[in-house]
């Protein structure tokens, strides 16, 4: 669905964003995009929706190359940006003026997401909060089916149970066919939402597992005290004592905390990505 | 079927609807703003000018011709304001129309759009305002011969005005926020260079000879003195082959301005937020 092969992206001379950067991302996952502020989380997904070029290598999206923002690629992709636009309508006359470039919108659907997300259909966009609107456009975004969907910081500016009914929706909507990026710098907004967690860190992917493979091989829990866990790889101190992830031995999928596997992931010494 | 990445009039005339739409309640405000200023320009060029008894067609071109550039660069310079914000800008290079599309319609708003609603405005703005003279004076005051002197001028002003609008929409594509204060800063370096290449190229070639060191006009001609030697010397202006002048002037008027439209298209292609 969307291969990046060397990519060398920069805005400034001498200050590379990404050096020989590859990904491949298939159809059928939800793929949770972690870095640090200022790892490119956001460039890369403007890469993907072909905002920025590569200065090097290639960016394919459903075999289109994203850069030339071909109308049958665009019709196939859908981007929640972090700072996004709504005209100043109504939400049918939205609806009215932008479902038409998308062959695949559910009107249903949309209603269905709203009445999920409890914003009122008859309201004007104007007269709608931030989070609110925001809840449109990932209505919106949903409902159009595209191929691939990308939101960059979905949860922000979400309230606590819009954040949960956020997750029930992107859950209804995950299908074989469609390819969900989503980037955070919250990564609990991500827990038992994503299937995929990629980590963008020194100009590169450093890591990208299936959440089962990750649960799979390792072990997170909470111990007193250091002793008490066998075969440590990461640790940090918590108020209860010590978050630790050791090696899964049984081999049981287990939780996953997605906070402790992304610290575990920059730790210099990279112990993490050794035992995959 | 698979429709046409370039151009596919559905979706073109779908983008153009999103386009009205979204701009609708600007527009209409502009145009009723447009008529206001065009009426109190004419009223006070009307009473202010106190032997004026009739209205006719060369007291109003002066107005006409002013406001067409003024009101028509103002709103080519908005063609790609969207691209100066970071969310709108999204929004319109990644709504699923093609390149050519969205700047066709841009086009097609500033130029021919504009064109029809500014000869709207100024007929309704002329005919208001005639018509309260009318009534103040308490006589018919509109003389509507069109002299044929005139017509030649329209045709002039014209040309300038698609030149001057494809410089404007070109440096709305390149300068999003302020275009129009920057493209014409652009301009007026661009021009203050070729003048001082000319000079620089004249003082070489009429060395000693030139009536003046600024005493030519980039590819015009050039005024040299000769028999200085002589006390009742003479200058002469020599001016460059017609042939040469005269393609110069057809690029001017039928070349440039679809050259800066291509010029446009391809920086709106390229652009990158």
């Amino acid at each position: 669905m969307i291969t990046i092969q060397n990519l060398h992206f920069h805005y400034k001379k001498g200050r590379p964003l990404f050096e020989g950067l590859n990904l491949e991302l298939e159809a059928g996952h939800v793929y949770g995009l972690l870095g640090k502020n200022g790892a490119g989380k956001s460039s890369l997904l403007k890469q993907i929706a072909g905002l920025l070029f590569p200065r090097l290598g290639t960016c394919k999206v459903m075999g289109y190359e994203s850069r030339l923002r071909q109308p049958s690629f665009l019709s196939n992709l859908f981007l929640v940006p972090e700072e996004f636009y709504l005209p100043q309508v109504s939400i049918d006359r939205y609806v009215k003026t932008y479902a038409p470039f998308y062959p695949n919108f559910d009107e249903k659907a949309f209603q269905q997401y709203l009445d999920e997300f409890q914003v009122p259909r008859n309201q004007k966009l104007t007269e709608m909060s931030y989070g609110q609107k925001k809840k449109v456009i990932i209505s919106f975004g949903l409902a159009t089916n595209t191929k691939c969907l990308i939101m960059d910081e979905p949860t922000n500016g979400l309230d606590i149970p819009s954040k949960s009914q956020f997750r029930k929706v992107i859950a209804a909507a995950v299908n074989e066919e469609k390819c969900i990026v989503i980037s955070t710098h919250q990564v609990r907004d991500l827990d038992n939402l994503i299937d995929n967690i990629v980590v963008i860190d020194n100009h590169k992917i450093i890591f990208k597992q299936d959440v089962e493979t990750v649960t799979e091989r390792l072990s997170f829990r909470s111990v007193k005290q250091l002793e008490d866990a066998e075969n440590v790889v990461f640790s940090e101190s918590s108020v209860l004592g010590h978050a630790v992830i050791t090696e899964n031995a049984g081999g049981t999928p287990g939780r996953l905390d997605m906070e402790l596997l992304f610290n575990a992931v920059l730790e210099p010494s990279g112990r993490i990505n050794q035992l995959f | 079927m698979q429709t046409s990445n370039v151009f596919h009039a559905p979706r073109f005339g779908a983008y153009f609807k999103k386009h009205i739409v979204d701009n609708l309640r600007l527009y209409l405000m502009s145009m009723v703003v447009l008529v206001g200023v065009l009426i109190a320009i004419g009223l006070i060029g009307v009473f202010t000018t106190s032997k004026r008894e009739i209205i006719d067609a060369n007291f109003v071109f002066p107005f006409y011709g002013i406001l067409l550039f003024g009101a028509g660069l103002i709103f080519a310079g908005f063609s790609f304001i969207q691209l100066g914000d970071k969310s709108r800008g999204i929004d319109y290079l990644l709504l699923p129309a093609s390149h050519l599309e969205k700047f066709l319609t841009t086009l097609l708003i500033t130029t021919v759009g504009f064109l029809l609603v500014y000869h709207i405005a100024f007929s309704a703005a002329t005919f208001i305002g005639a018509g309260i003279v009318s009534l103040s004076r308490g006589k018919h005051t509109i003389n509507g011969y069109f002299p044929d002197d005139l017509k030649n001028d329209m045709t002039q002003l014209y040309h300038w005005w698609f030149m001057a609008q494809g410089i404007i929409l070109l440096g709305s594509a390149y300068f999003p926020k302020y275009s129009v204060i920057k493209t014409l800063f652009a301009v007026f370096i661009i021009v203050l260079l070729i003048g001082i290449v000319n000079i620089a190229f004249m003082s070489i070639l009429f060395h000693g000879h030139l009536m003046h060191w600024a005493a030519s006009a980039p590819f015009f001609g050039v005024a040299i003195v000769e028999h200085q030697q002589v006390e009742t010397y003479r200058s002469v202006f020599l001016e460059s082959p017609k042939w040469m002048r005269d393609v110069l002037y057809f690029f001017w008027r039928f070349i440039l301005p679809p050259a800066l439209w291509v010029l446009a298209y391809f920086r709106l292609k390229d652009k990158e937020i």
